[in-house]
């Protein structure tokens, strides 16, 4: 018994009880739930009335928890009954005939277009969907959400999405190009319809074919490369081509695809998901033929892999089902063209292209099977390396627009006048950065354009060059900047890329002569620069201004030629402030400015590397390296000094033809194995571009012997006899393609010249390629390569050198006997850092299979002795900045073998009893060898999607 | 680790050291010489000493124990050793003996100040705990045990209390000394295809005290931009973020908010974001793409009918020990089991009107005079 001052379970007991809830009368809350269930949602649910006798006002306290939160303004409600409550209501309303008379109960509350689509399924009035627009498909779909299945009227979900699906994928090609919009482009449209050849040169209604018995199969054709700088319109351009063959009776439309590598969603190394998404186009455009089902369960799995583990079986099935799909296409029907179109594939350029070459496979290789298949590619500067049917693509140049593509843009900023069109054209030209430069400055000219062409439009230039003109237009905008400070933080201080408040005061102040105090001040100034819409953006993820890269070339010619002082004490000022602060965007904007100064080898070189990449916290020791700087610099590469562009070619980033020429020889070389060591890592169709890259650089070297045209090429200066990278690079690809003869050859030559002129890297780096190749050889083969390597190693004190020298010497099994074995690979592994670790794997790897016995195949081996050796493995790969932790190979099966190691490193660091642990990331990192996609020792990590770094789960 | 009024010295003491030094990011790299970076890192680039402080304050809790010696003992010794702010000695002798003075809010029984019941649970509260502490999984997925695309029914083998799931983390979000911020969103039940991202940017930007104008639309991917402005945001305004996505499971669902989700989902396991923002999500039981599941941390909801006396045990000791507190008669443990098992027996036996049962009956012992 309870204590007479505690609460006995009898008292709790009688409390609860007398507290039950009132009670609800059914028809009271029926009358309720029928006068709501007609509405899409309740703006006041105090003034709802009844179907019925119930007492007024009492809708929130009869319906309780029926009624939930409208969410979505387009609910133009406050409220609305549950899903459930609704579609059983609706039912028996309909069953009763009474679902006019609910209406009726609250006409104040049925105004919105969602209410209006309801009420028409309520009815049974709706339009057919192939009728409705996106708008009312949106809203249809949330009706169906509620009644399909309780009204017949009512189509099924699946069916409403598909259909909006379709016209989503086609809205933005009639947003750009739609008959309101588009004019002109006739060349252009007349090349693309000729390489697709359903529609003829202009006649876009007439088709070339006639019945659809008569799709022939056509002959394999290149890639078509449509290029041009930005706004030049060639989005636009695909856009119209494509809306014209999706207008097509639909017996004569084609297939296509759109990939717009915009989308941060879209990656060009990612082959599957590109063709996942190729074939969900598909089954949007042909409904009828079922072909979602041919490839649901793979994108099932596709998507459970992703989120729980790769399977290095989908690439395969992606091909094979995509493949198969256009087989089905083709029997239904005929042997149509199936174009795909990349857009914004200058995304890609800027990260590299030789990332396509996985997907340049798959296409290479549908097309051989299907040659019906059409690619189309958008970039800002052509595409190259796509190669189909043998050849190169063909390139379309967006230069100037014609009348039609300049009135059409002309109108679409403002300036719709025809006359005025035309006195604009005469004037300026018809390029797209100089109109667009006119209508910016018509926007800020009292009189408009008129202003600009009419007799009184003093001092611009009518008869000019383009650059001429376009400068001029763009110092006219910054002379329409009324505040003398805002103008000078736009010119000369947007030799800055971004601008932000700390960055005025910090390095615009003094160079600009702005004379600001305060932080506040220099926010204030910022925004006043904001205003200026056509000369900088908003960078939604930092809010820095962005200058708009397509007037940015424009202005830094008139920087260069109006103030260079000026501008060299921004980039070093800017370089300075950057410096100081760590983060990717930083070491972007640091790399920026440092090219752009004279000493940019001193500030950006190996030595200055050393520790940079670290403290900016990149994802590299060298910054260069670091693939979101390297996209960020090839992206800018036209803005840097014409010696700078050439010193990044030789780091393998792509300079325009007009300055490669200007290369040294030596610069030339160095750019072939750069752009060499690029390739390597992408997989079979990126090794044969490298080896056409060779093969013209190796002409040039090549010894002819000392027959007669050997001393002929001698004494008219063509023979080039000098060391050179070029050997080296060309050894590594026969090695790669299982030419170890012709590798070693290479090697041999290369040897000859890098002793004879003492250039000791070439030598050491070709030693080492040597000392790999010969592994599998004769023990005096091995033992030559070693020793050579080892004496070269010590003296110039290369430490990877050394170690490889190590790793291949443990492997060796006698050494072993000699008991040479695991406290050596232990100190080896002390002095290696993930990214020699990474250079050396293979090696590792027989290393380590020598010391335990282990092999990758073996289940049966006991860790406990390795523990240690397991842990310090553990922690070399995974600590940063690791190539481990970015590599994503185009091989799913190294992918998913890089992966476990990852995994099971992430578990060995967290496991209290380790064993087990280090038995499994032994055998994890025995198996990552053994499926190392490589016969060279090394390659550079073939990138991430876009660059990502795994973080490992005991990290900040 | 720190209570309210003893950070809120810390950070004080903190401020006025970073006040009267020329260069206070060059302060931090004095006082963490190893860390300062990645504190930095994220540090808006415009901060006030107060603010630098308060960021500080925030990372050296957020940090723990977890680095040896902790962050937060590296500060205090700074202020008491260097600055001579003796009257934080005690704490750096309490942060070195690794005491919390605060009880753990994960285990609470009652929410809210007391307002409503949390039973059960065991599994959340310990993932809640990592999500927040550790850096290791940004992301908490809450499933009712119902596989995708299968019609929400009120079967007996689904778990309910998905939605009240938010009120959980609205408590830590007023328990945390680490400045955690609950975002929270909602799409009501079969509102998928009509809640727009619009819709969603207004939600979320209602609850910033300071916010950028949202994204314009331009011609790159909309959901990206919302996703970006959203993190951004986030970033600017210091403390460690949760956003709570509820409802945002549901099929169909508006494409850009889905997409808007899976690039959140994507961007918060990416290196910058990982140290301050969380995404929990409550019924969505499908796959993200391009996240990998070891970022991911689940919760699966047990069915209703697991629900027993023992779960509601710690509501009814917490309720005795507030009646005492206010001077009201309290229950004898006995009582307490008698209470808790009758109370079950008395529940509808599965379904979410038992958890609605449970939840009335004990919200209605708060009443008791």
């Amino acid at each position: 018994m309870a204590p007479s001052n505690e609460l006995s379970l009898d008292e709790i007991r009688a409390y609860l009880g007398s507290q039950a809830p009132a009670v609800r009368p059914a028809p009271h809350v029926r009358a309720y739930r029928e006068a709501a269930a007609v509405l899409a949602a309740i703006a006041q649910p105090d003034r709802l009335r009844p179907l019925g006798d119930a007492p007024a006002g009492a809708a929130a306290e009869l319906l309780g928890l029926d009624l939930i939160p409208a969410t979505g303004a387009a609910f133009d409600g406050l409220v609305m009954l549950a899903p459930d409550i609704r579609a059983a209501t609706i039912r028996d309303l309909a069953a009763a005939g009474r679902i006019e008379a609910a209406l009726a109960a609250n006409p104040g509350e049925r105004s919105s277009p969602l209410q209006a689509q309801l009420e028409r399924y309520l009815r049974g009035a709706a339009p057919p969907l192939a009728g409705q627009s996106l708008a009312e498909l949106d809203a249809t779909l949330q009706v169906a959400v509620w009644l399909a299945g309780v009204l017949d009227t009512v189509p099924p979900v699946a069916e409403i999405e598909a259909r909006a699906a379709y016209q989503r994928l086609l809205a933005p090609f009639e947003t750009l190009a739609g008959d309101a919009v588009f004019r002109g482009r006739h060349r252009e449209l007349d090349q693309l319809r000729s390489y697709i050849g359903v529609i003829a040169p202009e006649s876009a209604l007439e088709r070339v074919r006639g019945a659809l018995s008569r799709w022939t199969m056509p002959d394999r054709q290149p890639a078509v490369a449509i290029s041009g700088i930005g706004g030049a319109g060639k989005s636009t351009l695909v856009a119209r081509f494509m809306l014209e063959h999706t207008r097509l009776p639909e017996d004569q439309r084609i297939p296509f695809g759109y990939l717009d590598f915009a989308k941060a969603s879209l990656d060009a190394g990612a082959p599957v998901e590109l063709s996942l998404e190729l074939l969900r186009q598909l089954d949007l455009q042909f409904p009828g033929l079922g072909l979602a089902s041919g490839f649901a369960s793979l994108l099932d799995s596709w998507r459970s892999g992703q989120a729980g583990g790769r399977s290095d079986e989908q690439p395969g099935q992606a091909h094979s089902v995509l493949a198969d799909i256009l087989g089905i296409l083709g029997r239904v029907l005929g042997p149509r063209p199936y174009v795909i179109v990349l857009d914004t594939f200058e995304e890609v350029q800027y990260r590299g292209e030789e990332r396509a070459f996985p997907f340049w496979q798959v296409l290479s290789d549908l097309q051989e099977r299907w040659p019906f298949l059409r690619i189309v590619v958008c970039g800002r500067a052509p595409v190259s390396s796509l190669r189909l049917a043998g050849r190169a693509p063909r390139r379309i140049e967006m230069g100037e627009f014609d009348d039609g593509a300049a009135a059409a843009f002309l109108d679409a900023n403002g300036i719709d006048d025809p006359q005025l069109q035309r006195d604009v054209m005469a004037k300026f030209g018809r390029l797209p950065l100089s109109l667009k430069l006119v209508a910016s400055l018509a926007a800020r000219t009292d009189g408009g354009a008129a202003a600009l062409t009419g007799p009184s439009a003093s001092g611009l230039a009518t008869v000019s060059s383009a650059e001429v003109i376009q400068a001029e237009l763009y110092a006219r905008i910054l002379d329409r900047i009324a505040d003398e400070r805002v103008r000078r933080v736009a010119h000369p201080g947007l030799t800055l890329r971004r601008i932000n408040a700390a960055l005025i005061l910090d390095v615009l102040n003094e160079p600009c002569g702005l004379g600001l105090d305060t932080l506040e001040e220099a926010t204030a100034l910022l925004e006043e620069l904001r205003r200026e819409t056509s000369l900088v953006s908003l960078d939604n993820d930092d809010g820095d201004l962005v200058h708009r890269a397509d007037l940015r070339r424009v202005m830094l010619k008139l920087l260069l030629a109006a103030a260079p002082a000026v501008a060299k004490q921004i980039h070093e000022r800017a370089a300075s402030w950057y410096l100081q602060r760590p983060g990717r965007r930083s070491a972007a904007e640091y790399a920026y400015h440092a090219l752009n100064l004279p000493n940019f080898a001193d500030l950006l070189g190996p030595a200055a590397s050393v520790g940079l990449g670290a403290s900016m916290g990149t994802r590299s020791t060298d910054l260069l390296e670091d693939k979101d700087i390297r996209g960020s610099v090839q992206a800018a590469i036209e803005e840097f000094p014409v010696a700078a562009q050439l010193w990044l070619a030789t780091r393998g980033l792509r300079v325009p033809d007009s300055v490669r020429a200007l290369a040294s020889r030596d610069q030339q070389h160095a750019s072939v194995a750069a752009q060499v060591e690029s390739l390597l890592p992408y997989g079979e169709s990126a090794r044969q571009e490298a080896e056409q890259i060779f093969a013209s650089a190796y002409e040039s070297l090549r010894d002819y012997g000392p027959g007669l045209r050997s001393s002929a090429r001698s004494v008219l200066g063509w023979a080039d006899r000098a060391a050179s990278p070029v050997f080296q690079a060309g050894a590594r690809l026969a090695a790669q393609r299982g030419d170890d003869d012709r590798a070693l050859e290479l090697i041999g030559q290369g040897l000859e010249r890098a002793t004879r002129d003492g250039a000791a890297d070439l030598t050491l780096g070709l030693l080492k390629e040597r000392a790999w190749l010969v592994r599998d050889r004769s023990a005096a083969e091995q033992a030559d390569g070693l020793a050579l390597l080892d004496e070269h190693a010590r003296r110039h004190q290369d430490e990877a050198a050394q170690l490889q020298h190590l790793l291949q010497t443990i492997s060796i099994s006698q050494v072993r006997a000699a008991g040479y074995d695991r406290s050596v690979l232990q100190e080896v592994l002390s002095r290696t850092t993930a990214d020699i670790l990474w250079h050396l794997l293979p090696a590792a790897g027989l290393a380590v299979a020598s010391v335990t016995g282990w092999s990758a195949d073996d289940e049966s081996f006991s860790a406990t002795a390795y523990v240690a050796l397991a842990t310090q493995l553990a922690a070399v790969v995974s600590t940063p900045p690791s190539p481990f932790r970015q590599a994503a190979f185009p091989d799913p099966g190294c992918q998913l073998a890089l992966d476990k190691v990852m995994q099971a490193r992430n578990r060995l660091a967290h496991e209290p009893a380790p064993y087990p642990r280090a038995q499994e990331f032994l055998q994890a990192f025995l198996r990552l060898c053994k499926t190392w996609p490589y016969r060279v020792l090394y390659v550079a990590p073939p990138e991430g999607r876009r660059g990502d770094e795994l973080i490992l789960s005991d990290e900040e | 680790m720190l209570t309210r009024d003893e950070r809120a010295s810390v950070q004080e003491a903190l401020a006025t050291a970073l006040a009267s030094h020329a260069d206070a990011r060059a302060l931090l790299k004095v006082i963490f010489p190893i860390q300062a970076n990645s504190i930095l890192l994220d540090m808006p680039a415009a901060a006030t000493p107060l603010d630098i402080a308060a960021f500080t304050v925030t990372e050296c809790l957020r940090n723990r124990w977890k680095s040896r010696p902790s962050l937060l003992e590296m500060l205090i010794d700074y202020l008491v050793n260097v600055q001579l702010n003796i009257g934080l000695s005690g704490l750096l002798d309490r942060v070195q003996a690794g005491i919390d003075p605060n009880p753990t809010p994960y285990d609470a029984a009652w929410l809210l100040n007391h307002s409503r019941p949390f039973f059960g649970r065991a599994d959340l509260r310990g993932q809640a705990r990592e999500l927040i502490e550790q850096n290791g999984q940004p992301i908490l997925v809450v499933t009712s045990g119902e596989p995708a695309g299968e019609a929400a029914g009120d079967s007996a083998k689904k778990g309910f209390g998905l939605s009240y799931t938010g009120k959980f983390f609205e408590h830590l979000e007023d328990c945390s000394p680490a400045d955690l911020h609950v975002l929270p969103a909602t799409i009501s039940a079969g509102s998928g295809p009509t809640y727009r991202i619009e819709d969603l940017l207004e939600d979320l930007s209602a609850q910033f005290a300071r916010s950028d104008p949202p994204p314009e639309r331009t011609g790159s991917s909309y959901p990206d931009a919302v996703a970006r402005w959203l993190l951004r945001q986030m970033m600017q305004n210091g403390g460690l973020w949760l956003v709570l996505f509820d409802g945002f499971g549901q099929r169909p669902l508006n494409e850009e908010v889905r997409l808007a989700v899976e690039a959140l989902a994507q961007r918060v396991t990416s290196g910058q974001f990982r140290r301050r923002i969380r995404l929990v999500l409550l019924g969505y039981p499908h796959a993200l793409p391009q996240v990998e599941s070891v970022e991911i941390l689940s919760e699966e909801l047990l069915p209703a009918a697991s629900v027993c006396p023992a779960d509601l045990r710690p509501c009814l000791t917490a309720w005795d020990e507030l009646r005492r507190s206010r001077g009201l008669s309290g229950a004898a443990p006995d009582v307490l089991d008698g209470l808790a098992r009758e109370l079950v027996e008395q529940a509808p036996p599965t379904g979410r009107v038992r958890l609605q049962h449970l939840n009335t009956e004990l919200t209605k012992l708060l009443q008791k005079p």
